[in-house]
């Protein structure tokens, strides 16, 4: 093996990565306002990839295209918290990632009504052909990806750092008896947290749809993400970035050199085993919270 | 010690949920008609999961057929009460669907799966029942040796046929070094398989087999492989989406060699996932494909265009595919054995009326069926397909 | 009367904390509520303030009844509290804790926030009034120290400032001087007598004495989960009852 070949492993690996941190950071900020552990995280990316394929079609350009279909899964995800999870606000954690198993499968249902099953796509973003990096190469579409991902966490890091709602947000993580007695209402950030749960799935699936839209997409890339999750601790943003991408390049190596039918159980089996070891991931922090 | 087994407990989750999500059911019934008795026969196609891209213009097909003839008033006055369920693309279902057609439906005849492995996972039960089955899948190993198959019958093209076909091609144009890259289940590994029994003997060297699952969506690492090993062309065994993602990978990294594909991707969600990647892509297929250019002294041709304009049709707006066409002809072979069993049916006289079928031109070829032979199909079935400008044209090379 | 209690009671399986604690304090005074260790004191500023409710009797705040009140509606009348065991927002800065206070006077709605859309202005003014609640209990320095590092003292005038942030008609303090030194609670009584010449109403719960009779204009004191005696610090002085409570139990009680 030539060191191009390798190179091409890491940037396969980096740009499928890009996209399960994405799907991870959906998990963790849902996570840690809630302490849900939201499987329906995975049919944001679905519900993301479908609506940019239906925006496309309906001749929107492609900023809409983008806009539209994050708005509409961040309303869809504060909707689905409003009726399904705020009712429930008092049940036991596991009732309520019970609740989000009945409700992605629920999604992907109405999914299959409304979208079929064929596979669809869009056009990729950018033409042009592959991009050469150190003898490996990527496509435009999979720098929208990593583009995707730096854009999520700079947003992410804005909101939260930098706007007084971002605070409230991070007070009701931190400390929630505390923040509802700063009038900071936690139903209201369980709402926002899944509002941009959804948003940052959604985008993932956005920038994903070029490659592939199809109902029953999310459940595949919705494991990856909460694998990524776990990994990273549940409660870090930069533990979640960076276990995207392991697991992304873990993934690429794994089918060069194992087979490409145990990448899954390769990283089901890392996760496993990493729990094992440490039980607050690889970047968590044990009983602490932080965003 | 709270997080630590909420977590765990996570995990098992996602297993159970996998596994769930795979299991539950549906199905679709025909009207039943209120004359003479209905003639009853099944088809489980893979209509939803990873080969719906298959199974979808099958159900399409098969359902146009019964149709028709209900409308003409059906088989000897007979209506046909054509019941298809949904196998979801796992052998698993494929076999309850059949258990569930011959025990609860008392169906005379079964038509389907698409896929090879669901299609294996139906034959001992078709077998035990004896109860007629026609696949419309492709491996070989589904009808043969027949004698031990007395009761399975397909229509697409086998594999060695396919095989042979591509052998053919690889002679006729020097090749002698290729990399052969099968989707990891029946349908690839039964490609590898009949592929590598026929390249020894032509000289045919495989330098490599890298394998995808079919639910994978990048191939660059198996491609960058495949380009290590330096071979003169690839050879892909799979069906769409992977196979897709194979051509945008091999464009991704910029490889030129000739990259055949298989019979495999014969509809057009080959070409829609792989955009311009899909380019200059040859594969063999029946040719259905290559309709319009077809000769008019060529047996299929009238069948062909029937079948063409019928299915944009009654399906406007789908494109036409190969697949639609296996259980077009399995279904239309059903329906003539019925016919020609007389006001009393029974699974036996069917059985032995599919084995009748000759010089019978079909979508997918011209079948001759025998007691010795339940697929009856040769290679001038095959035409050769590159794809340009996102259109299947025939390759005259 | 700014805030009412009546017959207000509370138990805890079958430990009753609070019964039958009537009250009321009027706006702009300075309340005060004492009690020996585990009288109900906390437990009374829990139910005033909402994080749980009670179950029984009533609270008027501002003529409003709070009983099933949620604990944010209640702050958004205007109530707002620090803690005796402080509940700051750790990891994040000095500022920012008070700048979470301030919260409820940002008036882009949820959607507006998830869009980013909350004004820049808004948000300058936000950080600009912050800084003013840090001066005036004399953090300006620690600003952008994160909040845990504070030592104890400043922690709880950091809870001060982030309850001061509320814009609050009534605040709470529970034990504001414990762990304090001399030099920081004399600042401490200061600040309180500051607090209330803004205008806004006082209530205290805390075990020093000499602290209490300086400041506050009427007094409660609890024991045992009830209402012992209720006046003016001169009365309070004078109670039996109250003198019996606090001697009686002299030898329990922690320095
Ligand atoms: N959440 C709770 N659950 C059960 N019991 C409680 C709870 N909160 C308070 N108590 C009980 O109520 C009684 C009153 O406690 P509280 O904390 O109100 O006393 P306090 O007057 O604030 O005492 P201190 O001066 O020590 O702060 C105690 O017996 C305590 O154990
Ligand atoms: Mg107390």
């Amino acid at each position: 093996m030539d060191s191009s070949s390798l190179m091409q492993y890491i940037l396969t690996g980096l740009a499928q990565g890009g996209l399960y941190a994405l799907i991870g950071l959906g998990f963790v900020l849902i996570y840690n306002v809630t302490g849900i552990i939201n499987f329906v995280q995975g049919e944001f990316v679905m519900l993301g990839a479908m609506l940019a394929v239906t925006y496309e079609r309906m001749g929107l350009p492609l900023p809409l295209v983008i806009v539209f279909a994050v708005v509409s899964v961040a309303l869809i995800g504060a909707g689905l918290e409003v009726i399904s999870i705020r009712p429930a606000r008092r049940a036991t954690p596991l009732t309520l990632i019970i609740i989000t198993i009945g409700l992605s499968m629920a999604v992907r249902g109405i999914a299959l009504l409304i979208w079929g099953t064929d596979p669809l796509v869009i056009p990729a973003f950018s033409g042009g052909g592959p991009i050469k990096i150190l003898g490996g190469a990527l496509m435009p579409q999979q720098f929208w990806i990593l583009g995707a991902t730096a854009v999520s966490v700079l947003g992410l890091y804005i909101f939260l750092d930098l706007t007084v709602m971002g605070k409230a947000f991070r007070a009701c993580v931190i400390n929630k008896m505390g923040a509802s007695l700063m009038g900071i209402s936690p139903r209201r950030m369980s709402t926002l947290a899944f509002a941009l749960g959804a948003a940052v799935g959604a985008l993932g699936g956005v920038v994903f749809a070029p490659t592939l839209a199809s109902y029953d997409m999310g459940m595949a890339l919705g494991v990856k993400g909460f694998v990524a999750a776990v990994l990273g601790g549940l409660t870090s943003v930069p533990g979640v970035i960076l276990s995207g991408f392991i697991v992304g390049i873990g993934e690429s190596f794994g089918t060069a050199f194992i087979s490409s039918g145990y990448k899954d159980a390769i990283s089901l089996f890392i996760l496993l085993l990493v729990l094992l070891v440490r039980p607050q991931g690889l970047f968590g922090i044990y009983g602490g919270k932080r965003v | 010690m709270k997080k630590r087994m909420l977590m765990l407990m996570s995990v098992v989750l996602v297993f159970v949920l996998v596994f769930v999500a795979g299991c539950g059911s549906a199905s679709t019934t025909a009207p039943t008609s209120n004359e003479k008795k209905p003639f009853v026969i099944g088809a489980v196609f893979d209509i939803t999961g990873p080969a719906s891209s298959l199974g979808i213009p099958e159900k399409n097909s098969a359902q146009m057929l019964v149709d028709q003839i209900n409308k003409a008033g059906g088989i000897n006055g007979h209506k046909v009460d054509l019941k298809i369920l949904d196998d979801k693309s796992t052998p698993a279902e494929a076999a309850l669907d059949i258990k569930q057609l011959i025990e609860q439906d008392h169906v005379l005849a079964v038509i389907g799966a698409s896929t090879s492995g669901a299609s294996m996972s139906m034959v001992p039960i078709a077998m035990d029942k004896q109860i007629p089955m026609v696949s419309a899948a492709a491996s070989a190993a589904i009808v043969r040796p027949a004698s031990d198959h007395k009761w399975i019958f397909k229509t697409a093209q086998p594999d060695d046929l396919v095989a042979k076909v591509v052998v053919t091609y690889l002679k006729a144009h020097n090749i002698t070094s290729v990399a052969f890259m099968p989707v990891n289940n029946d349908f690839g590994n039964s490609g590898l398989k009949e592929f590598q029994a026929q390249a020894g003997a032509a000289g045919i060297n495989i330098v490599t087999v890298q394998k995808f699952e079919a639910s994978d969506t990048d191939m660059t690492a198996q491609l960058t492989k495949v380009k290590d090993a330096k071979p003169q062309a690839v050879i892909v065994w799979s069906t769409p989406p992977s196979a897709a993602y194979v051509a945008k990978s091999y464009k991704q990294l910029g490889l030129t060699m000739p990259q055949i594909q298989s019979h495999g991707i014969g509809n057009k969600s080959f070409i829609d996932v792989a955009g311009d990647a899909a380019n200059g892509v040859i594969f063999p297929a029946g040719k259905l494909l290559a309709v319009d250019t077809l000769s008019a002294s060529d047996p299929q041709k009238s069948v062909l265009s029937k079948y063409a304009s019928d299915y944009q049709a009654a399906f406007p707006g789908q494109a036409l595919s190969t697949f639609g066409g296996h259980a077009y002809d399995a279904t239309n072979m059903v329906l003539d054995a019925l016919k020609a069993s007389g006001d009393n049916p029974t699974a036996s006289s069917i059985r032995d009326q599919l084995e009748k079928i000759s010089n019978y031109p079909g979508i997918t070829g011209v079948f001759n069926m025998s007691p010795s032979e339940h697929n009856g199909l040769d290679t001038s079935s095959m035409v050769w397909i590159k794809i340009a400008n996102g259109k299947w044209t025939l390759d005259q090379n | 009367m700014l805030l009412e209690v009546n017959n207000l009671g509370k138990s805890f399986g079958g430990v009753k904390a609070l019964q039958g604690v009537s009250f009321s304090f009027a706006q702009g005074q300075i309340g005060a509520l004492i009690g020996p260790n585990g009288a109900g004191k906390t437990t009374l500023f829990n139910l005033l303030t909402g994080v749980f409710p009670p179950s029984s009797g009533e609270i008027h705040f501002r003529k409003r009844l709070l009983n099933g009140m949620s604990a944010v509606q209640i702050s958004a009348l205007g109530m707002a509290r620090t803690f005796q065991n402080l509940q700051l927002f750790t990891n994040m800065s000095v500022l920012e804790n008070v700048m979470v206070g301030c919260h409820g006077q940002t008036k882009t709605g949820l959607l507006g926030a998830a869009l980013r859309l909350t004004s820049r202005k808004e948000e300058k003014h936000i950080r600009k009034t912050s800084l003013e609640m840090l001066d005036k209990v004399g953090l300006m320095d620690y600003a952008d120290s994160p909040a845990d590092t504070l030592p104890f003292g400043q922690k709880r005038l950091l809870e001060i400032a982030r309850a001061l942030a509320m814009r609050p008609e009534i605040i709470l303090l529970d034990e504001p001087a414990a762990g304090l030194n001399p030099t920081e609670s004399r600042f401490l009584v200061d600040l309180i007598y500051r607090i209330r010449s803004e205008g806004a109403t006082v209530v205290l719960v805390e075990h020093d004495m000499e602290t209490v009779m300086e400041l506050a204009d009427k007094i409660v004191v609890l024991d045992f989960g009830e209402k012992i005696a209720e006046g003016t610090p001169v009365e309070i002085t004078r109670n039996d009852r109250v003198i019996e409570a606090y001697l009686g139990r002299e030898v329990q009680q922690p320095a």
